[in-house]
């Protein structure tokens, strides 16, 4: 079970060096941590976007790419769809965003999904590495899905499973997150995490188990006099995935790591691999770690498989 | 400009004891107005079971500032009571959920005035800097309307001037900081902020929609091409709706570390409710805060 990005980097430096189709790989700072990547041995790229592009961006930062495979595609939707197939059909281990709006990534992964039966959709994992919690935990859908009803909220919650299951936990503890109601209320914020609970019962989620509460303060009951007496919190029995009602709080949860001492590495997973996804104010030391949690995550679906 | 809980805390000691009514009581809140009274912040009026906290109470109170009321919905009725008599200038909750203290002191015939909606702020202060933060609302409103979100900003910009803060920055909070039409919190801060251009809100900077990321950091909002004063200092966060905000208000707690202390604003005078995510060590700062907030509405009618 690997329980911080420290682990996560120990290992990506041991799986062996993992083919990384680059959908558009325009940016500086998205070339640096490419360069860093290979100079550590971890990846062998295949660079899918505009030639002229990608090798002014290389030439700013001094990169000189000898021997990356370079796949010259102009239309967005190509480049994404040529890399995702390449996934899909086994030719590389995994897949970046380079310079390329994720809406075209996410179309191509539901198309591939669709042609292989699987019934996954496609939803952002974020994994955190919290000071003082001993194992990751994390916060999904913080990227696609807007309003996700209980029917999508299941797909989230299997891939998020699917993932913690990759990283070596066999039960991922859940926990479904949702606001008490003081006035009226339009929504039953108790409604989805009862028929999910009833749903992980079934087994209709993978192994895995969803804890009581919908909130921090229930799952972390006194923690609170801890916190305002100044003390450290201890932990105990946090869950390893925190479901957002919806994306506006997943995108603004998530990017705590901004403000807080914790440690963000996001991805998507496929039923076929992992697909990293930096964001636009994401930094090389950030898209390196995403990487390395790519290639573990690439590792152990191949060992499974 | 108040940069601390403790701040605040002299600063509405200096300001004189306000009167505090406590309802329905609890052991917590019963030790947190009686360290209020000794702080030289409040002069406390205990209604609900009175004998039930005997223990802390006997001979530290005089008797008619004890109300044995055991059923706690009447016991915050007559809290409001006393409040509309002028005999007391702060509300707190005791024992019991949020959500009844709420629906009561908000009831249309027995409840307070309501200067406009209810709001909730928690306030927050920074590890590493000197400043409280604010951040509004996380508490009432599930999906609220532009112009809940104009009053919540008014009742929060009316706050940070009685923490002494001058221009205070703004952020609206939304997914991402492209106004996009299909995303309505985009939409509703863009107006926002548009009327703050125009000297709608006073001096305050208010800057929307920004993602999290540009508001708490500089060099990320750079990044994407934003160039603001309010990037990376920013005084009052305004959600864009309740899950959001509740959420963020208890993982700052809980995951953050930050302890919080939280008012209900937006009604005649300052309110305490019971929040989960404050500690005990956090009420007297409540009452403090509480205390400058009700300053405030005496300085200005």
């Amino acid at each position: 079970m690997i329980r911080t990005f420290a682990e996560v980097d120990r290992r990506a430096a041991t799986v062996g060096k993992k083919k990384l189709a680059v959908l558009a790989p325009e940016d500086e700072e998205f070339l640096h941590a490419i360069r860093t990547g290979r100079q550590k041995g971890w990846i062998e790229p295949v660079l899918i976007g505009n030639r002229d592009s990608i090798r002014r961006a290389a030439d700013r930062i001094g990169f000189a790419m000898d021997g990356a495979e370079i796949i010259h595609k102009l239309d967005r939707q190509a480049i994404s769809d040529l890399g995702t197939s390449m996934l899909f059909a086994g030719q590389v281990d995994l897949i970046s965003k380079g310079q390329i709006p994720t809406a075209f990534i996410y179309r191509s992964i539901i198309r591939e999904e669709g042609k292989s039966g699987t019934g996954r959709n496609v939803s952002v994992i974020s994994l955190w590495d919290v000071p003082g919690l001993n194992h990751l935990t994390s916060l999904t859908d913080t990227g696609v899905n807007i309003r996700p009803d209980f029917s999508a909220k299941v797909k989230i919650l299997k891939n998020a499973v699917f993932l913690f299951h990759l990283l070596g936990y066999e039960r991922p503890r859940i926990a479904i997150l949702s606001a008490p109601r003081i006035g009226e209320s339009l929504h039953d914020p108790l409604e989805d995490y009862e028929k999910l609970v009833k749903e992980c019962r079934r087994g209709g989620l993978g192994d895995c188990e969803i804890i009581p509460g919908t909130r921090f303060s229930e799952f972390l009951p006194d923690k609170h006099d801890t916190v305002s007496r100044g003390e450290d919190v201890r932990f105990e029995n946090f869950p390893e995935v925190l479901l957002v009602p919806h994306l506006d709080t997943g995108n603004i949860l998530v990017k705590l790591d901004f403000f807080l001492e914790v440690k963000r590495r996001s991805l998507v997973i496929t039923t076929k691999g992992p697909v990293i996804i930096p964001s636009r104010s994401d930094f090389r030391e950030s898209i390196l770690g995403e990487l390395a949690l790519g290639m573990v995550a690439a590792e152990n679906l191949r060992k499974r498989s | 400009m108040i940069g601390s809980f403790e701040e605040a805390l002299e600063k509405a000691a200096a300001a004189g004891p306000a009167t505090l009514t406590v309802a329905p009581l609890s052991e917590k809140a019963v030790r947190t107005a009686l360290k209020a009274r000794t702080l030289g912040l409040a002069v406390p009026c205990f209604i609900g079971n009175v004998r039930r906290h005997e223990r802390l109470l006997k001979g530290m109170v005089s008797p008619e500032l004890l109300i044995q009321e055991e059923d706690p919905d009447s016991a915050v009725r007559k809290g409001v009571e006393r409040i509309k008599a002028g005999q007391a200038d702060i509300l707190m909750q005791g024992d019991g959920e949020a959500r009844s203290f709420i629906q009561a002191v908000a009831h249309r015939d027995h409840g307070l005035p309501l200067k406009g909606p209810l709001s909730y702020i928690s306030v927050y202060a920074l590890k590493n800097r000197k400043k409280l933060i604010l951040l509004t609302d996380t508490l009432i409103h599930e999906t609220p309307t532009l112009e809940d979100k104009r009053r919540i900003l008014e009742t929060a910009l009316a706050f940070s001037s009685v923490l002494g803060i001058a221009s205070p920055k703004v952020a609206l909070l939304a997914a991402i900081e492209q106004v996009n039409p299909g995303i309505p919190s985009t939409l509703d801060a863009a107006v926002l902020s548009k009327m703050s251009e125009r000297g709608q809100f006073g001096d305050a900077v208010v800057e929307g929609p920004l993602d999290i990321d540009c508001a708490l950091s500089e060099r990320a909002a750079s990044r994407k091409g934003i160039r603001s004063p309010v990037t990376g200092n920013v005084d009052i966060y305004v959600l864009p709706d309740l899950e959001t905000g509740y959420a963020l208000s208890e993982l700052l707690v809980f995951i953050g570390g930050m302890p919080m202390a939280g008012l209900l604003l937006g009604a005649s005078h300052p309110l305490i409710p019971e929040h989960p995510a404050v500690g005990e060590e956090m009420k007297v700062y409540e009452i403090a805060l509480a205390v400058l907030a009700g300053m405030k509405k005496k300085t200005h009618g």
